[in-house]
């Protein structure tokens, strides 16, 4: 009994250890080229449609825009999406006057989550936004629930590093099961 | 307390796989290569580091200029970038004012003039390596209350004519390119 209680505490450890590795951060090249708004754009009071070009995106992956308006508050922000292979679209309230920080979170061709921040300016005098490939998609509206930061959109969704400890965990506990039984096997022949 | 060795080595097996997931799946990273390390883990500014307009040896300069691509608000950020080179390596001070008072900066030594591309890329001295430092050159500071701040930074090696131009961004807002320096 003790002998199995040691061995669940060594299996715990393991597991332990696997989700905690799993979770190191690593380098990413995913890069963000353009915007409409972009970095420090004016862009024109009213606009709605957000759209970030980036290098090379993983599409299986979803994409995440949160955006904080002049006074600081969150904006509302509907479900971003992809236009095309290394575009992503998001539907916002038009805008008004002031600076806005915008934070995108996508994962790159490489399959690294890639997150960014920037700010850009609204304004009367401000130009057209240029919603490109993002005019096209239909855009899901956004809600005051949208209202969210990155860190809250994405939480319900399990990052693939603990996916992979995860299923790391499933096959050590298959193959702790198939060499158990191989060792009751040699103790125990069959007559 | 020991595991059968199969179901050890198995156990081993099951923590290299879940490493080796690390290194190409989805993690946390910033935009413009940078890992959040820098700021927490890497020295940006070596405030004993004679600044580079002090070295004797091959010494360039560069005013900062403001970016298209800065925050809204930042026409008013003017400064200067030093590189000196000699045997003993590389040296790079930048001096900048106008900035928003007690904010954190990062800046980078790119491989690209102001003129294209905003700097381009980061320098780097392994074009396959790292994205931090000692392969590439980062510095560091948060600005005074009045908005102003510097940087000194040192490295081992010469960078030689690969790094033209450095960069200068906000930490929390590094799409922001925010003003840019070609040495010459």
């Amino acid at each position: 009994m003790r002998r199995l209680l040691l061995r669940a505490l060594a299996l715990l450890a393991t597991i332990l250890a696997a989700v905690a590795l799993a979770a190191v951060p690593a380098s990413a090249h995913g890069e963000l080229v353009d915007g409409s708004p972009g970095p420090g754009d004016d862009v024109a009071v009213g606009t709605t449609v957000l759209r970030l070009e980036f290098t090379a995106l993983d599409t299986g992956g979803a994409p995440l825009v949160a955006m904080r308006g002049p006074s600081g508050d969150l904006l509302p922000v509907g479900q971003a999406t992809y236009g095309d292979e290394g575009t992503v679209c998001a539907l916002a309230s038009p805008l008004e006057a002031g600076v806005h920080e915008l934070t995108y979170s996508v994962i790159s061709d490489d399959g690294d989550r890639q997150t960014g921040t920037y700010s850009f300016e609204v304004s009367e005098a401000g130009s057209p936004s240029e919603p490109g490939t993002c005019a096209s998609p239909t855009l899901e509206e956004p809600g005051p629930e949208d209202a969210r930061t990155i860190e809250q959109k994405s939480s319900g969704t399990l990052p693939a590093g603990v996916l992979y400890g995860l299923g790391g965990l499933a096959v050590l506990v298959g193959g702790l099961v198939v060499l158990r039984i191989r060792s009751d096997r040699r103790r125990h022949p069959a007559a | 307390m020991r595991l059968p060795r199969p179901a050890a080595t198995l156990a081993a097996l099951t923590l290299v796989l879940a490493t080796a997931a690390c290194g190409d799946d989805e993690t946390e990273t910033t935009a413009d290569g940078m890992d959040g390390m820098d700021m927490s883990g890497m020295v940006l500014n070596d405030p004993d580091a004679t600044p580079a307009d002090e070295l004797d040896g091959d010494l360039e300069t560069g005013d900062f200029t403001v970016l298209d691509t800065a925050p809204p608000g930042s026409d008013g950020v003017v400064g200067e970038a030093w590189l000196a080179q000699s045997d003993d390596g590389t040296t790079v001070t930048i001096r900048l004012s106008g900035l928003a008072p007690d904010t954190d900066y990062v800046s980078h030594l790119h491989a690209q003039t102001c003129e294209e591309d905003n700097g381009g890329p980061h320098f780097k001295f392994d074009l396959e390596g790292s994205d931090v430092p000692p392969n590439e050159i980062h510095l560091g500071f948060t600005s005074s209350a009045d908005g102003s701040g510097e940087a000194t930074i040192t490295s081992d090696e010469q960078v030689g004519d690969g790094a033209p131009a450095v960069v200068v961004h906000p930490a929390d807002a590094m799409d922001n390119r925010l003003a840019c320096a070609d040495f010459s």
